[in-house]
This record gives structure tokens, sequence and C-alpha cells, in this order.
């Protein structure tokens, strides 16, 4: 049941926010027609480059358990960071319905 | 708490960079003796590990039938006829026949456009022997004088005693014909392959081996059987590729039913049309299968031409193990290892010591920097 609410009370967070930026994204949309073309294209300057990394790796015979370790690394990092903001964030919100 | 208390120690004395590298190089060291003690770094054939249970059966018999022929004197031309036949999927025929009755000759050649080879194309090193008397029977003891030799495209085994009947067999009888020959790019590698594994072979065997009698028991039936499982394994491959197009078939089947109303499951969209919805979310994804998801292989234009070549995913590493060059593979990839973890051990000796001494939002305010 705490989970629904929680899930809820974020939903409803996440509904607002899109409502809030409703307005912003009209007015891209009106004004950058091709916005998304040009996020697009730099998705794709990124798959050129990086379809080389692998060669790379093997030139360097990097294993590649070892960076997988090292995204791990860094996922755990962030991780750890994340939870300190959301567990602020919930504090802060329940201390703000508290009677 | 002991325990915790040991691992905080360990941790702290690790954390000296001079100690950290010290500690390492004894482990690699260890490593690198673990490894030599079990063989990493001896000159075994690679060819032979790709070796599968199909080719193993199929030498175990050729041992077999070999030993079969020799032990019982059956050399019928008919029975070899269809054993070289089985043999045609590994592009290798064999001869045997008594050499003017002081020794007994196995010819292995292979076949390239239905001619032999020079003997440049494959070397072939190690030997095996098998016991024989004076009358051509097995022994139970391993015969010393024994030696095999291989020259040019025939592998000889030599025997120094005699055939019991010499005039009854001359040297080409079982020569096998044209016909069964079958021609194949990759037949060299696939021989390569088949006497790598010949050359595990024990060097000598005895009848009193309960697995040897078994094998000679069996005699030809193993080969017949290698060659039904082979078959049988495909036509399971071919089964399972149907009942996987006919599961497709049946979910497309599905979706245009009209009794299934998906339209109340759907969620009602959005009426604004976002362009920055994707944004950049893939950016992160796009890095790490870059680093971390599967290789995929590359083709580089050459100008002013159409062609290109391609670079396969892991090739240094096979090419250079391939030359022979396995070792310094290890030890450099030894070092990525020593590198990489020594980094990620050392900022979470940091991250610990830190969280200890309590200083808990100094240290993930520095994660926000370093992440961000």
């Amino acid at each position: 049941m705490i989970a629904a609410i929680v899930n809820g009370l974020f939903s409803l967070i996440m509904q607002l926010a899109a409502l809030i930026t409703t307005p912003l994204v009209n007015a891209i949309s009106a004004l950058f027609p091709n916005f998304a073309t040009m996020l697009l294209m730099i998705r794709l300057y990124f798959n050129k480059f990086l379809m080389y990394i692998p060669i790379l790796l093997d030139l360097a015979l990097i294993p590649r358990d070892a960076v997988i370790a090292l995204f791990d690394f860094y996922v755990v990092l962030y991780s750890i960071y994340l939870i300190q903001v959301v567990s602020k964030f919930v504090i802060k919100v329940y201390n703000y319905f508290k009677f | 708490m002991g325990f915790f208390n040991f691992i905080y120690k360990l941790t702290n004395i690790l954390s000296n960079k001079k100690k950290m590298r010290i500690f390492f190089i004894i482990a690699i060291i260890f490593i690198l003796i673990f490894c030599w003690s079990k063989g990493a770094f001896a000159s075994t054939p690679t060819d032979a590990m790709a070796l599968t249970n199909y080719q193993l059966q199929l030498q175990h018999s050729l041992v077999a039938y070999l030993m079969y022929l020799v032990k019982t004197n059956q050399h019928d031309t008919t029975q070899m006829n269809d054993f070289v036949t089985k043999l045609r999927s590994q592009h290798i025929y064999v001869t045997t026949a008594w050499d003017n009755g002081t020794q007994f000759v196995v010819n292995i050649y292979r076949t390239n456009n239905n001619n032999l080879n020079s003997p440049d194309d494959f070397t072939i090193s190690g030997s095996w022997a098998v016991g024989i008397d004076q009358n051509g029977n097995l022994t139970g003891t391993e015969y010393p004088c024994m030696l095999a030799q291989f020259t040019g495209y025939t592998y000889t085994i030599l025997q120094s005693g005699q055939h019991p009947n010499p005039s009854n067999y001359t040297y080409g009888q079982f020569y096998i014909p044209d016909a069964c020959f079958e021609v194949r790019s990759t037949a060299i590698d696939e021989f390569l392959n088949f006497m790598n594994a010949y050359n595990e072979l024990p060097t000598t065997y005895s009848t009193s081996d309960a697995e040897l009698q078994a094998i000679c028991s069996s005699g030809f039936s193993d080969m017949v059987d290698a060659t039904n499982d082979v078959n049988d394994t495909l036509e399971d491959v071919n089964s399972s590729v149907e009942d996987v197009n006919q599961s497709v078939m049946d979910m497309i089947d599905t979706i245009t039913d009209p009794y299934v109303n998906v339209s109340q499951q759907q969620l009602p969209e959005s009426p604004v049309q976002d362009p920055t919805s994707d944004g950049l979310n893939n950016l992160f994804i796009l890095i790490k299968d870059a680093f971390i998801g599967t290789p995929q292989a590359v083709s580089f234009p050459i100008p002013f031409t159409n062609q290109s070549f391609t670079i396969e995913p892991g090739f240094t590493e096979s090419s250079m193990r391939k030359g022979g060059l396995g070792a310094m593979v290890t030890v450099v990839q030894l070092y990525w290892y020593y590198r990489i973890y020594g980094f990620i051990f050392l900022r979470y000796v940091d991250l610990l010591e830190k969280l200890k001494e309590g200083e808990f939002e100094e240290t993930v305010g520095n994660i926000k920097k370093e992440v961000l």
C-alpha cells in the first residue's frame, strides 16, 4: 500500500511537470520545427565515432570484463548520489504533508 | 565486528599507494606462477581446442577400425570404402597396406581439386604406435620397436614383425577411388584439427585395456553412430527453426484476431507532440553499448575503389594467440586488469574512509562533482 501511494505521488508529480512544460514544448515545436532532427543528428554523430571504440579496445587488448567493472563502479557511485537526493525529497514531502 | 574491522584495516593498509603497488606486483607474480603451473604459457595447439565431440568420436573410430583390421586381418576393400565415405565430411581419406610384407603403412591424405596435395601444405608432429606381434596380432604388452614417421603425405607405421602372408597383400590394394573425394576450401583447417586431435591419443595401446576392447568390439559402429548423432542434431535444429516460424505466424494471427480488443488496455496518449521526447536520453546507452555491448565488425571503404576491408571483433587477440603470442596477450590484459581494478579499489577505499569519518554529505557532493 505504501508503495502504491508513493508511486501515485510520483505519477502525479510527473503529470504536473508535463502540464507545466506543455507551453514550452509548444513554443519549441512552433519556433524550431526541426529540433528533433537536430537531436537525431547529434545521436548519429555519436553513433558514428563510437563504432570505432571496440576496435580501439581490441587493439589495446583491454579486456571487456575490466571495462564492464569500470561502468559498474560509476553506476554504483551515481546510485549513491541518487539515493541521497531521493531520500531527501521523500523526507521533505513527508514533512510537508505531516499534520 | 572483528571481520569488518579487519577489512577496514586492510583497506587502510592498501590505501597507501606504495604498499598497494607492491601488493599488486606480488599478486601478479603469484598469478603468473599459477598460470605457468597450469600450462597457460605452453605452446599447445589452439586448433585442437576447437575439436568437436563428433571429431573425437571420429578419430577414436579411425584408430579402432585400423586396429580392428590389423587384429583380424580383414582388409576388405568394400568395408574400407564405406569407412572413407563416412570420412568424406572431414575431407580425408586413408589407405592401409602391408608394404612388402615388412611394415604396416597408413596413408592419410587430404583432398583438393581431386589431386593430392604437396607435403608442404601440412605438417604432422608426434607419433603413435600399435603393439603388434610378428603374427600381426595385438599384444598385451607395449611394443618398444614401433616407430611412426611421416614422409611426404604418407604416415608410415614401421614394425619389426613380418606379415604372415605377404604374398596375399600388396601395396596399394586398398587404394580409394577418386570418386570418394570432395573439394572444399576449408579442408586444410579441418585436417589440421583432425591431426591435432590424433596426436593427443595415447602412444601405446594394450589389449588388456577395457576401453580399447570396447572400441575394438564396436568397430565400425562408432563411426555410424557419430554420423547419425550429427544428422539427428541437424534435424532437431531444423525442427526448432520451424517451431519458431510457426510461433511467429501464430502470434501474427493472434494480433489480427478481431476478438482481441487491445484498445481497452491502451493508455490515452498526450495530444502534444513533443519533439524533445527522445532528447539525448539514448546517448548514455550509445556510449555504454560502444564500450560494453556486443562488438560489431567495422568496414573501412578504400577511396576511389568499390572495395573495402572489414575488421572483425577480437581480431587482435585471436591473431596474436594463433601466432604464438598468447603469453604476451595475457600479460597485457593483466596490466589492464591491474590498472582498472586498482583505480576502482582505491576509489572505494577513499569512499569507505570518508563514510567512516561521517563525511557523508561531502562525500556525496564529491561524487556528484566527479560523475557530472
